[in-house]
């Protein structure tokens, strides 16, 4: 079934029918809500959007508000365990929600918005702007070029092989940043470790916070950054030679290696931060 | 939780400017859950109005709230004739995660005061240390409790529209960021001119109020 879609669109479709593609323009987003189960994104270069799910599952509503492509579920299966698996142009911008949901994204170019609640959100790709949390649920990014926001409450959080800044926020999780490229970095969480590995920009912003868990900061050898360094029960270890500068306080001080351009702010309350040199 | 919920607690207050007053009262006509908050928020204000104030010893929350930088150059300590791998340690205080958490988070704690599984908890012998009494007695205190006792109402409220395993994982993250305010309230009661230990325990207080604005948009959608 092809379905070209125009404003004010809405499009029911009985159970069993549940294998659509309909094509969508350039400036168009895609909402996708699917309260429990799983929702699976990949692309292709085709301008359409294909949507499938499993049979006998209820009736799926595609509707579209301006230029808003929304997707759901209606009636009494609403809350029934769903699969949604798309393909959508590599350059469609996509929201994707649920509540006992897991969230894949494969190979998007586009922005992503993508939140659950009990549930994983795995994002391949991504650019301008990568939102993913989850309340208990793991969340990674991985190969984005964007602004991420990462949150979970209850889950660790994992960013790698990506470039932008990185916003990471857990209460009970770790949260690793590897191999991310930023100029502004803001990992915290209330119990668990923080790892960051990537490049320290010049002028560049990291703050890794933590209650309870270690720090740990893999820099390269050319490292130039004013380092602060916070802790009240725990300790500090590092690669580098360390002058301290500044009043020291007994859970508070600072150093400087290279020319100091950059800001790093590590923290971790009960915990032991490590500086380590990397390649 | 729409735009308007938190904005109802400064409507009760009398504190929004008329536009926007009018704009909270435009939305609660059509809003019927907002309306409920309200009402009980005017409770609360209520019963709150009857409750006598402390005074506190100081204020000491300008301090917790802002951020203080490290300035001056003294103490040089010369670690470059370490070997490859250099390390010091600090002294590592012994926390005594006491009672003070409870005594200063039991309006967050309202939440969670459902039966549950677990020890009891520890009771509130000991008496706050002039710090934290200060601490709790301050105005600004006063606000973030406050803060805290409304979401309290919204999540109690409700409850029963979450998923049960939800609501469990909630209240544990809950306990887990109570613990380190406990922890954090002792270490700032040990050291009170620490300016890290200030701004953690602030970060820490809003982490906690972020998680129940969280939990309480998930009650509002769930409705």
């Amino acid at each position: 079934m092809l379905l070209t879609t125009t404003l004010g669109l809405i499009t029911a479709l009985a159970a069993g029918a549940q294998d659509t593609t309909f094509a969508v323009s350039r400036d168009a987003r895609l909402n996708v809500a699917n309260f429990a189960g799983t929702i699976t994104v990949g692309v292709w270069n085709r301008g359409e959007v294909r949507i499938q799910t499993d049979a006998d599952q209820g009736a799926l509503a595609v509707s579209q508000t301006g230029s808003i492509i929304r997707v759901k579920t209606r009636g009494p299966y609403q809350h029934e365990d769903k699969t949604y698996t798309l393909t959508v142009p590599r350059w469609l911008p996509l929201e994707l929600s649920g509540t006992e949901t897991d969230i894949v994204v494969e190979g998007t170019d586009a922005s992503v918005t993508a939140s659950t609640v009990e549930g994983d959100v795995t994002i391949r790709g991504g650019q301008g702007q990568v939102m993913a949390s989850s309340i208990e649920g793991d969340v990674s990014i991985e190969g984005a070029n964007a602004h991420i926001t990462a949150t979970s409450v209850d889950g660790d959080i994992v960013v790698s092989s990506s470039t932008g800044d990185v916003s990471a926020q857990s209460v009970d999780g770790s949260i690793e940043l590897t191999g991310v490229t930023a100029s502004s970095v803001k990992a915290s969480t209330v119990d668990g470790d923080i790892y960051f590995r990537g490049p320290i920009q010049a002028n560049g912003r990291y703050g890794l916070t933590t209650h309870d868990g270690d720090v740990t900061l893999v820099a390269g050898r050319g490292i130039n950054a004013n380092i602060t360094v916070s802790t009240f029960a725990g300790e500090f270890e590092s690669d580098f030679p360390v002058t301290i500068q500044g009043t020291t306080q007994r859970e508070r001080f600072s150093f400087t290696l290279g020319t100091g351009s950059a800001q790093i702010t590590l923290e971790a309350f009960d915990g032991t931060i490590r500086l380590q040199r990397g390649q | 939780m729409d735009q308007w919920t938190e904005r109802l607690s400064e409507y009760i207050d009398g504190t929004l400017e008329a536009e926007e007053r009018g704009q909270v009262e435009a939305h609660m006509s059509g809003c019927e859950a907002c309306t409920a908050i309200a009402s009980e928020l005017r409770a609360i204000a209520a019963r709150a109005s009857t409750l006598a104030d402390r005074s506190p010893a100081r204020d000491l929350w300008p301090g917790i709230a802002a951020r203080i930088a490290v300035t001056g150059e003294s103490d040089i300590l010369d670690l470059s004739h370490a070997r490859t791998r250099r390390r010091f340690a600090f002294t590592v205080p012994q926390l005594a995660a006491a009672a003070i958490g409870l005594i200063l988070f039991s309006a967050g704690g309202a939440w969670l005061m459902q039966p549950s599984p677990g020890p009891a908890p520890v009771a509130a012998a000991s008496v706050p240390s002039p710090v934290v009494q200060a601490v709790t007695g301050s105005a600004s205190y006063q606000h973030y409790d406050r803060a805290v006792a409304e979401l309290s109402l919204v999540l109690e409220a409700g409850r029963a529209r979450l998923n049960p395993s939800t609501v469990r994982i909630l209240e544990r993250n809950l306990r887990v960021i109570d613990a380190a305010l406990a922890e954090a309230v002792q270490a700032v009661a040990d050291d009170p001119a620490s300016a890290y230990l200030q701004d953690h325990l602030a970060n820490t207080m809003q982490r906690k109020l972020a998680l129940m604005r969280q939990a309480a948009d998930l009650v509002t959608t769930a409705s």
